[in-house]
């Protein structure tokens, strides 16, 4: 307990919901302060900047669905490392995974023969799988080798941007595309169904809300999720409980990296209609997936609302992109920012500002 | 051994029986016999807490240390292991424990009550050895033997019958 | 080629390959020997890269660029260290926060400097002496860059300060336990920001290495994360830096030897190597238990009055 003039900081061990809600809240408006001065630096004044970004996306409806568009494989990423982040497994490696099931799905799309109506559900079951086995090699280095998981999962990331090069360079090089490094496009049986004028390729939209839904109900009602999240708060009482962390940490990289391939299977089957260069593929949705996972804090639910705000993020640096001729990677700039002031923030949700009068002070400090 | 600190008072009660039935069938937790296995061990141990969904790490220590003993004790062992069950604790909490630990004996468990409270073993313990650098200096029934007798085994003293 | 001269050729590049990477581990194992784990290497790196580019073009002196590189570098760390020492905050999440910072503010910045090639990157060197001894001379002193030798000269003497030395002493009981050091007098908050800021500098200096010396020409992402296989080394290395300068040349070699199987596979073949070398190392390390020499309190945040 510390005292400033008529203000006592008490901590407190459990934040109220408000209290999260406010200081994550505090946490974006800070970065968007901080951000106005590199655009002011960049020689765009911010209040331009902020109103072009916010006319053109939420003001229109192309740009709502920018937003949409963007959202789902942040949403895909995220609910899975949400489950990841509760078992204290660093995934950093949605990325990899994420272009994983893109693979799978080109494979299925281009190469495999299965018949029209079953394509799509086939590419999303090896979608899904592709991503869940590029996640679990690394839960099992981490278990049997004690490799740490955050750089095996960011090192699995580079393997798998190279081996995405080398098929669309190599052996997958589309023969009518002419000296590009692309695949050839996707049979129209291969494509997603969109929304209409628009890119939101809706089938995986509703995967991504029925994922959270679903990953909700995992951590709060069954067995499994009763031990991740044992095993993620407390190791010591997960070993006396006999969990077994081998368990544990497979289940969770098989959910994380499959979610993770799903994006990837949107990505390729929902916009490009085919494989390309893994930056493009995807535009680091799996690093910022991460974000979007540390914000929810541990909720798959809340994990939708961080999604749209990283999506609008998305949206907002093509805006600046083409509007302000400022290059793409303030996107970067900003993430950055926020993850900053969140852990920041997180500080102070352990403090409790009360105001006391004179002769009040130690009023309400009962027992310990 | 603890607590999950994050979890709440009833999830950690069922801790280690988490994956046994009545509170877990086939994958899915059966949430009401968690629930009702809280209030009774909540009522029973004399938990004191706001509720069974209260974080674990909001409760005091003497509440923590009786969540343990119901989770650990609502099996019913055969043998406990009690190593300092009061250390740290108020007078109220100190005298529930040791009522716990008498009503686990008249129950038909062995218990090995490991404890520097010559007050607390005098009062608890049918037999007591005392161990001097590793090595057991002899054993004393409490109501035969004098405090006088125990601090000089304590102090390095064979005595009395050694196992 | 007979096998004298393939062995001079493998250590000579792979030491030529491995000098950003031994700067970097050096001072990463100094900031996780004081207990705090910088996961944003890879970021410093990047700032540090452009920062020498930057300065070494306009100057034309690439000292001044290393120079500048050590100062960028030391300042993003003291970011973190403000996250991570002062605010307790989750040290992995602020590494990389630090990263993704890093490495967006370096596109942002850096889009003028793109395709440039440097005027006058730095000179290569010979030790006059020691280039005589056989084999050996030729493939470390001989025609090198003057920072492959201040990286080496740099691993002997903090391997002394580390183990010899009451500075050393001081670092790793405040990385082995906090409390303790504190209670023995030692200011942790001190030596914790010294060391994780002195890990900055050296990250830096080793972007500058990149962007001044070995591709003199700054391109985005170029470190094309080096910085992460910088925190594999530091863990293969067991945070001693005399292992540090051996992994960092066995890495290298690795990758040397990868190299020179080109025409038997894809070029992209090649350049995942370095990842799943890195991947490969720690399987090693894993196998070895050097996690049993990890500083016992790394990563756990430092408060004081609390065990």
């Amino acid at each position: 307990m510390k005292r400033f003039g008529p203000f006592v900081f008490e901590r407190r061990l459990a934040p109220t919901r408000t209290a999260i809600l406010g200081y994550s809240l505090l946490a974006i408006a800070a970065a968007l302060v901080v951000m106005s001065f590199i655009f002011w630096a960049y020689g765009v004044s911010p209040v331009k900047a902020y109103s072009t970004i916010g006319r053109t996306t939420l003001g229109t409806r192309f740009g709502l669905m920018e937003i949409l568009r963007r959202t789902i494989p942040l949403l895909l990423c995220g609910v899975g490392l949400v489950i990841a982040f509760r078992a204290k497994f660093w995934n950093i490696g949605a990325e990899g995974q994420l272009l994983a099931g893109a693979v799978a799905a080109t494979w299925v799309a281009l190469f495999s023969g299965i018949p029209a109506p079953w394509k799509i559900p086939a590419m999303f079951v090896l979608g899904f799988v592709a991503g869940a086995v590029w996640g679990i090699i690394p839960a099992l280095l981490k278990v049997k080798l004690q490799v740490n998981d955050v750089i095996s999962t960011l090192m699995m990331n580079y393997i798998m941007a190279y081996f995405v090069k080398w098929l669309i360079y190599g052996p997958w090089r589309g023969p009518t595309m002419r000296g590009f490094a692309y695949t050839d496009l996707f049979p129209r049986d291969a494509w997603l169904p969109l929304i209409r004028y628009s890119k939101v390729h809706w089938p995986t939209l509703v995967i991504g809300i029925a994922a959270a839904v679903l990953a909700a109900l995992i951590l709060s009602r069954t067995r499994l999720g009763y031990e991740i999240r044992v095993v993620g708060d407390s190791p010591d009482a997960a070993h006396y409980a006999g969990i077994s962390f081998l368990g544990v940490s497979l289940w969770v990289m098989l959910l994380s990296g499959g979610l993770a391939g799903l994006a990837g299977v949107g990505e390729v089957a929902g916009i490009h209609h085919r494989l390309l260069e893994p930056d493009h593929v995807s535009l680091g949705y799996g690093y910022t997936a991460i974000i979007v996972a540390w914000l929810a804090r541990g909720s798959p639910m809340a994990a939708i609302i961080t999604s749209l705000l990283f999506g609008l993020i998305f949206a907002a640096g093509d805006e600046i992109k083409v509007t302000l001729q400022m290059p793409f990677q303030i996107t970067g700039v900003f993430n950055g920012l926020i993850l900053f002031f969140l852990i920041g923030v997180e500080v102070l949700l352990y403090w409790r500002v009360r105001l006391v009068r004179k002769g009040q002070e130690w009023a309400g400090k009962a027992g310990s | 051994m603890g607590i999950v600190p994050e979890m709440s008072v009833a999830e950690n009660l069922i801790l280690k029986k988490h994956h046994r039935p009545p509170f877990c069938r086939g994958f899915l937790l059966n949430l009401r016999a968690v629930r009702r296995f809280a209030h009774h061990a909540i009522e029973e141990y004399e938990i004191m807490t706001p509720g069974p969904d209260t974080p674990a790490k909001l409760l005091s220590g003497g509440n923590i240390q009786r969540l343990i003993l119901a989770r650990e004790l609502s099996g019913e062992p055969a043998l406990i292991i009690a190593a300092h069950p009061t250390y740290g604790l108020d007078v109220g909490a100190t005298e529930q424990i040791r009522q716990i630990l008498l009503e686990q004996r008249r129950r038909g468990a062995a218990i090995l009550l490991i404890s520097e409270d010559l007050e607390e073993l005098m009062s608890l313990a049918d037999r007591i050895a005392v161990i001097f650098e590793g090595e057991i200096m002899g054993e004393v029934a409490p109501e035969t033997a004098s405090l006088e007798e125990i601090g000089l085994m304590m102090a390095g003293e064979k005595r009395g019958v050694v196992l | 080629m007979g096998w004298e001269s393939w062995i001079v050729d493998t250590l000579k590049r792979a030491l030529a390959y491995g000098t950003p990477l031994l700067w970097g581990t050096l001072g990463e194992i100094y900031a996780e020997r004081a207990g705090v784990v910088n996961l944003g290497v890879e970021g410093m790196m990047i700032l540090g890269a452009l920062s020498a580019f930057a300065v070494a073009q306009s100057t034309g002196n690439p000292w001044l660029g290393i120079l500048a590189a050590a100062v960028v570098g030391g300042f993003a760390a003291l970011i973190h260290a403000f996250f991570s020492v002062t605010l307790r905050a989750n040290q992995y999440v602020s590494g990389l926060a630090l990263t993704i910072f890093g490495l967006g503010l370096s596109g942002l910045l850096g889009t003028s400097w793109v395709g440039i090639s440097l005027k006058n990157p730095l000179p290569k060197a010979t030790i006059p002496g020691l280039e005589r001894i056989p084999i050996l001379g030729e493939a470390l002193f001989r025609g090198h860059s003057y920072l492959t030798y201040i990286g080496i000269v740099l691993a002997v003497v903090l391997w002394f300060i580390l183990y010899k030395t009451r500075w050393g002493i001081a670092i790793r009981s405040v990385g082995e336990s906090p409390s303790t050091a504190d209670a023995m007098g030692i200011n942790v908050f001190a030596v914790q920001y010294l060391c994780v800021i002195f890990g900055g500098v050296l990250a830096g200096g080793a972007g500058g290495v990149l962007s001044v010396e070995y591709r003199p020409a700054w391109t985005e992402g170029m470190t094309a994360g080096m910085g992460w296989i910088v925190i594999a080394l530091t863990i293969f290395a067991a945070w001693d830096p005399l292992q540090a300068l051996g992994g960092v040349v066995l890495f290298g070699a690795l990758y040397h030897l990868a190299y020179r199987l080109q025409a038997w596979f894809p070029p992209e073949f090649l350049k995942l190597m370095p990842y799943a070398f890195a991947i490969l190392v720690l399987a090693v390390a894993g196998l070895r238990k050097v996690k049993r020499g990890a500083p016992a309190s790394l990563g756990v945040p430092y408060v004081r009055g609390q065990r």
